[in-house]
This record gives C-alpha cells, sequence and structure tokens, in this order.
C-alpha cells in the first residue's frame, strides 16, 4: 500500500524531528546524566531563558555583538572586494600580492588575538579586527574567483559598445558579472565572522556581547545559561543567513532566477 | 559611410607546444559602403580571427585595416559586433542591454531607453523589454544582441555566426529579418558563416577562405536579385559551387593531417 507522506517543503517533518531531539535531550540529562552542570535539561534551559529575559541584558548583548560583527564583517568588505578586484583584474598584482596573502591566509584569526589587544586595547575594535581577519579571506577569494571567471564574451562586447577603460569595465561589466561570486563569498564571510565571534569577545573586550556572556556564566558555572545563549547564537546566525540570502535574490541577483548553475 | 579597406593582413599564433600556427596570410579585400558580404571557409581558416582584427578586439602581426580611412587601433564607434551567442549581459533587462552602448557614450536615460526601444521595436520584442536574457529563447537573444549592435548606429556591422545555433527555421526567419534591417538601415554588414546556403541567401559576395595558411581563395559574386528563392536554379547551382569548393579544402585539410600523423 502506498504512504502518502507530506512534500518535501512540508514543515511537518521539521517539527517531528525536532520535536523527537527535545524529548530525547529531556530524558538524557533528566535520567540518564542527572547532573545539570553536565548536561542542562530542555526545560531547565528554558527556565534560564525566562530568568534572562527578565533580567534584561538580553537587548544590550545582542546589540554589542552586532556592533563587533559589523565592525569586522564591514572592514572585510571595504578591504577585500577592492583588493579581490585588484588582483582579480590586473594579473601584475596578482603575482605580487599572491604570495603575501598565501603567508598570512593560513594563519588561523584566534592567533591574532594579542596582537589585536596590543593594538587596539579592550575595545570594540579589537573584537571587530579579529572577525575581520577571519571574515576577509573569503571575501577576497571569492572576489577574486568570480573576477577570474568572467567569460571573455561580456568583456569582449562591452569594449564593442564603447565600454573601454579599465575603470568602466570593472564597474558595468566585472562586478555584476561576478556578483554571484561576491554574494557566496560574503555568505561565508558572515558565517566566519559569526563563528569568531565568541572568541572576540572572551577576553574583555566589553561587558556586555552574546559570546561574552558564554564565558561569564561559564565561570559561574551556570551552565543552562550557557546554553541558551548558545541557542540564541545559533539562531541568529540562521535568521543573519537567511535574510542575507533573501535580499541577494530578490535584488540584486533577480536575473538569476530559473538560470540553471 | 562604411568602407573597409583590408591591406595584407598576416596573424599567427603561438600554441602551447611553440609550434606556429599561421591563421591569415596576407589578405587584402575591399569592402565597399553597404555591401553585405560573408566569410565562408573550412574550419580554422581564420574567418573570425578575421572578423576580429576588423573589430579591433585582436591585432595583426602586420598589414593594416581601414574603416572609411581611418586605421583601426582598437574598438571604436563605427563598428558594431554581434557575437556567436550568450553575448548579452545577463544582469541586465533587454531595454537595458540595448541601451548599454549608449549608456557608454554618456547620454541621459530618458533618450538613451526612447532609442533602445525603437530599436527593440525594430527586432519586434517591444513586449520583452522589460524581460531578462534567460527568459528569452535563443532566436529572441540573438535578436536582442542585433539591436544591442544598431543602436549606436554603426556604420560597419561584423557578425560572427550569430545564428548558427539556432534551428533551421528560426534562422531562416532571422535571415529575413536581418536582410529587412540592413535595408532600412544602410549598414555594411560583414558575416561569418559556416553555411553555404546562409551566405548565399544574404550575400552580395562571399569571400571563400581556405586554410593553414588562411589566404582568400576566391571571392564569388552573388548576382541573384533579393528576396531570393532556396529553389531557385541560380540560386541551388552558386550554393553547390560553393559547398564543392568547401568540401575540396576540407579534403586537402584531412590530407596535410593524414601526412603529419595528427590523426
Amino acid at each position: 500500500m502506498k504512504v502518502n507522506l507530506p512534500g518535501s517543503r512540508s514543515p511537518g517533518y521539521a517539527i517531528l524531528s525536532i520535536s523527537v531531539l527535545l524529548v530525547l535531550w529531556q530524558i538524557l540529562a533528566d535520567e540518564v546524566v542527572r547532573n545539570h552542570f553536565i548536561l542542562p535539561s530542555f526545560t531547565d534551559v528554558i527556565f534560564a531563558f525566562y530568568v534572562l529575559i527578565s533580567a534584561g541584558t538580553l537587548p544590550m548583548d545582542f546589540a554589542v555583538s552586532m556592533i563587533h560583527f559589523f565592525i569586522g564583517l564591514g572592514l572585510s568588505l571595504i578591504v577585500g572586494v577592492p583588493a579581490g578586484i585588484l588582483i582579480g583584474w590586473f594579473p601584475v598584482a596578482n603575482r605580487l600580492l599572491d604570495p603575501i596573502i598565501e603567508i598570512i591566509r593560513p594563519i588561523p584569526p584566534l592567533a591574532w588575538i594579542p596582537f589585536a589587544i596590543v593594538w587596539f586595547g579592550l575595545t570594540d575594535l579589537a573584537a571587530g579586527f579579529v572577525i575581520f581577519i577571519g571574515s576577509v579571506f573569503p571575501v577576497l577569494v571569492n572576489t577574486y574567483e568570480g573576477f577570474r571567471n568572467i567569460p571573455r564574451i561580456f568583456v569582449e562586447a562591452g569594449r564593442m559598445l564603447g565600454c573601454t577603460t579599465n575603470a568602466a569595465l570593472i564597474r558595468f561589466i566585472a562586478i555584476p558579472a561576478a556578483l554571484p561570486h561576491l554574494a557566496a563569498g560574503f555568505r561565508v564571510a558572515s558565517g566566519v565572522a559569526w563563528m569568531c565571534l565568541v572568541a572576540a569577545e572572551m577576553f574583555g573586550v566589553s561587558r556586555f556581547g552574546l559570546g561574552q556572556k558564554i564565558w561569564w556564566y561559564y565561570n559561574l558555572h551556570q551552565m543552562d545559561k550557557v546554553m541558551v545563549y548558545m541557542l540564541i547564537l545559533g539562531f541568529i546566525g540562521l535568521i543573519i543567513d537567511y535574510i542575507f540570502r533573501y535580499a541577494m535574490n530578490r535584488t540584486l541577483l533577480k536575473w538569476r532566477q530559473g538560470e540553471v548553475n | 559611410m562604411g568602407s573597409v579597406e583590408i591591406s595584407h593582413i598576416s596573424r599567427e599564433f603561438i600554441r602551447d607546444d611553440g609550434d606556429r600556427v599561421i591563421a591569415l596570410s596576407d589578405i587584402t579585400l575591399s569592402i565597399a559602403d553597404d555591401e553585405f558580404v560573408s566569410f565562408v571557409g573550412p574550419s580554422g581558416c581564420g574567418k573570425t580571427t578575421l572578423l576580429r582584427i576588423i573589430a579591433g578586439l585582436d591585432h595583426a602581426n602586420a598589414g593594416e585595416v581601414r574603416v572609411d580611412g581611418s586605421l583601426i587601433t582598437g574598438p571604436g564607434q563605427k563598428v558594431g559586433m554581434v557575437f556567436q551567442e550568450y553575448s548579452l549581459f545577463p544582469w541586465r533587462s533587454v531595454l537595458s542591454n540595448v541601451a548599454f552602448g549608449l549608456q557608454m557614450r554618456g547620454i541621459s536615460k530618458e533618450e538613451r531607453y526612447a532609442v533602445a526601444r525603437k530599436y527593440i521595436s525594430l527586432v519586434g520584442l517591444s513586449q520583452f523589454e522589460h524581460s531578462y536574457p534567460h527568459e528569452l529563447s535563443g532566436g529572441m537573444k540573438q535578436r536582442v544582441a542585433i539591436a544591442r549592435a544598431l543602436a549606436t548606429d554603426p556604420d560597419i556591422l561584423l557578425m560572427d555566426e550569430p545564428f548558427g545555433a539556432l534551428d533551421a527555421q528560426t534562422r531562416n526567419h532571422m535571415q529575413c529579418e536581418l536582410l529587412d534591417i540592413w535595408e532600412t538601415k544602410k549598414k555594411t554588414i560583414l558575416f561569418v558563416t559556416h553555411s553555404c546556403d546562409e551566405a548565399v541567401f544574404l550575400s552580395d559576395r562571399i569571400v571563400v577562405l581556405s586554410p593553414r595558411p588562411g589566404i582568400v581563395r576566391d571571392i564569388i559574386n552573388i548576382p541573384i536579385s533579393r528576396p531570393r528563392d532556396r529553389t531557385d536554379k541560380e540560386f541551388i547551382d552558386l550554393r553547390r559551387h560553393l559547398l564543392e569548393m568547401i568540401e575540396e579544402e576540407e579534403r586537402k585539410e584531412e590530407r596535410i593531417k593524414c601526412k603529419s600523423g595528427n590523426l
């Protein structure tokens, strides 16, 4: 007999799998681990969330983290996009800058924390700098890749139509043609930036912040609250990605809809 | 105005293995204003290279091209080009694609859109001006490409196998449309094709190129008055003559390849 499964886009599957996970988590915490320090249960976390909302620091934590996030990501775009364009469009720039980039790129972003503190002190800028180091390379490399993959026919068609200077070709042909790559790079960068956030707020740059609070409550041994902040970080990361994808597809990349990639 | 003087053009490429390939050797050709000239020949005969040199997209190793007496050193205002396929900017709508050349000349948005609309209606796509290229069929895309090349009003239109990817029916239809445009707009058209039928149907003159090295093997005048009938005896005879010439060139190629063990 044929079983009628709900459509693949139905929210039924997601609701089912998450419900099962929550029940298993609750049983595991209450009946198996039986230690709320090692594994707080689902209900502990819900209760801790309620307590944190009443305490009222969540909006401030969110705002401070957003400041760090946007300082880092903003710098990445300001530096990464022009640098990617430079090495993608001018072969000489590529040969000169590529060795330097390849030496700096493998250094883990968190290894920059001591210098971030020395250069910028315990400020929001120091946290932003660590996030910048993490997210600038995805922006740069994807911009470069996008520029390298521009079909030659677009450049030639542009030149035949009077678009002849490097500046005009970059602006009217190369950037729009490379935009899907730029968007992909920005998306990867925003993911990396979000991941760097917890570490960037670890060394005491601010009294607030979603990452800062994870360390704060860990030191207070309140693991239920640590879990609340972990889940908040996850959800906000998801929402940022979703908003970004939606905005790009509806505006700058709407010409790509229905195209086979 | 739009006369083209090609004198002693040579072009060679260095292959990756160091071999020199002579794509064009001492081509000299004179094309009159408002003339429709096709270039045919077996693949590798350098017809696209020649067109690219006239366009200013490629440089000859020797010789020069003059358009109305002035030397071609790079892409210029007098010459427009329609490419094989996929040359429309996919991020721009039909209207914005056609207006692109005028935008590059610094013409205001209102004015360039008005001109672009005129050319879009000339190719019969007024209903699609807000569509994006991926929403159009192959024939429609090439119509937009023609409108885009015409919008800046060049004297000379270069066309590099523009209908090569279209099905036979659309292709025949596009050929008639192109002749209509050519007659109303008075352009010099240089048309690269590998179809003898297309060349005989469209051209005033057909330049037959022979490969390795690329030289002009023959120039055929087509005296048939337009509109031409494909089933006409004169048409069929000319087509057969052309086809035989190209097949002979191709056989020569095969023999050279066999001798040098390239097969």
